[in-house]
């Protein structure tokens, strides 16, 4: 019976195991993380007047890290953070047009680039999970402030007004962001 | 700059030397301390937010005696960050600090002593972007200066007096 038990504990620290990046609070307003290049694996912003925070977590094989995800054939970069707001599943998107990116170091070219989310040069996407609604950018921008090609690190800012097709609109405010090594689908290896 | 900003109470302990350098000026002394100074503030915002530093502190003081049980003092104290509760916060915080002393001190002559003082902050603990809602870096931030206020009992070891002159 004793052996079940440690097999069945080992089974759930594996794989119910949360991987938490490093929170550093903002020393202006600790609710945020602090704006780092350090990788810390973190991500924050204010919705409105909630606050949305980065979650990874991983179930068995399955995990929530935070996903760049490339879309070379529509010439577009899609960034990815799941988190959560008020602990209710939320996730914000940004889709950057124009972008020349097969691999993770193309990204060194994006470097101390704003794009505007405004729709044509890019949009920033608020996903409520909780009650399925989907805020698309109005205004606002993505700022990709440092990209360190050597250790994998990308760091940045972000702010936009978003609405939803009830016409409900938010504000995403204070947006950071500082990853290490972010999962990259459709990443042509470097060796090639 | 911070916002929901309350004070703490928090102790402080060490150990004083008090030396006295001129033989025409007996009421004016020296006062050299080695303290433990636990500092720091809180934000209130849905949660508590608390902010603990602890600092080695070297107050350097001129002690002058209005009267046989009371002495006014001044000066300055050095302070080097040792830890803090803050995840990575010696990365976030600058590790020294300076402030400027004002103080007064009953009873000094007998064992038990009292005393009171106020330490104000002239660097700030600080550096930090300032930034926007939209993300944009809008120059920097240096702030947060230790403002504090402290009353304490010191108890004397040695009552011998330590004279600078022959």
């Amino acid at each position: 019976m004793k052996k079940y038990t440690y097999i069945v504990s080992l089974l759930l620290m594996f794989g119910l195991s949360s991987c938490e990046g490093i929170f550093v609070p903002d020393p202006i307003d600790p609710r945020l993380p602090k704006y780092t290049e350090e990788g810390n694996d973190v991500a924050g912003a204010f919705v409105d007047d909630l606050f949305w925070k980065s979650v990874v977590e991983c179930h068995f094989s399955v995990t929530d890290e935070p996903q760049l995800m490339l879309l070379p054939q529509k010439d577009s970069l899609i960034l990815r953070f799941y988190g959560s707001t008020l602990d209710k599943s939320a996730s914000i998107e940004f889709y950057l047009k124009g972008s020349k990116v097969t691999q993770f170091s193309d990204l060194a070219a994006w470097e101390g680039k704003k794009i505007l989310l405004n729709g044509i040069s890019g949009c920033g996407i608020y996903n409520d999970d909780e009650t399925s609604s989907v805020f698309r950018s109005q205004s606002g921008q993505f700022y990709l402030k440092h990209v360190d090609i050597t250790r994998k690190i990308i760091s940045g800012t972000f702010g936009f007004t978003a609405i939803d097709n009830t016409g409900k609109i938010i504000k995403i405010k204070s947006g950071r962001f500082d990853y290490c090594d972010p999962k990259i689908r459709g990443e042509s290896r470097e060796d090639e | 700059m911070l916002q929901n900003k309350n004070a703490i109470a928090s102790y402080q302990w060490g150990l004083s030397f008090q030396y006295f350098p001129f033989k025409r000026l007996e009421n004016v002394s020296v006062i050299n301390e080695f303290l433990f100074n636990h500092k720091g503030y809180m934000q209130d915002f849905e949660t508590d937010y608390h902010f603990r530093f602890n600092y080695l502190s070297f107050p350097i003081l001129i002690n002058y005696s209005l009267f046989s049980d009371l002495s006014i003092q001044s000066g300055v104290e050095l302070s080097k960050l040792s830890s803090t509760n803050v995840t990575q916060g010696r990365r976030t915080y600058n590790n020294f600090d300076m402030g400027l002393v004002f103080g007064m001190s009953c009873y000094d002559t007998r064992r038990v002593s009292f005393y009171s003082r106020i330490t104000y902050g002239i660097t700030p603990m600080l550096d930090y972007y300032r930034i926007d809602d939209l993300g944009n870096f809008a120059g920097e931030i240096h702030d947060l200066k230790n403002v504090c206020i402290s009353v304490g009992v010191k108890f004397k070891f040695c009552h011998e007096k330590i004279h600078l002159y022959r």
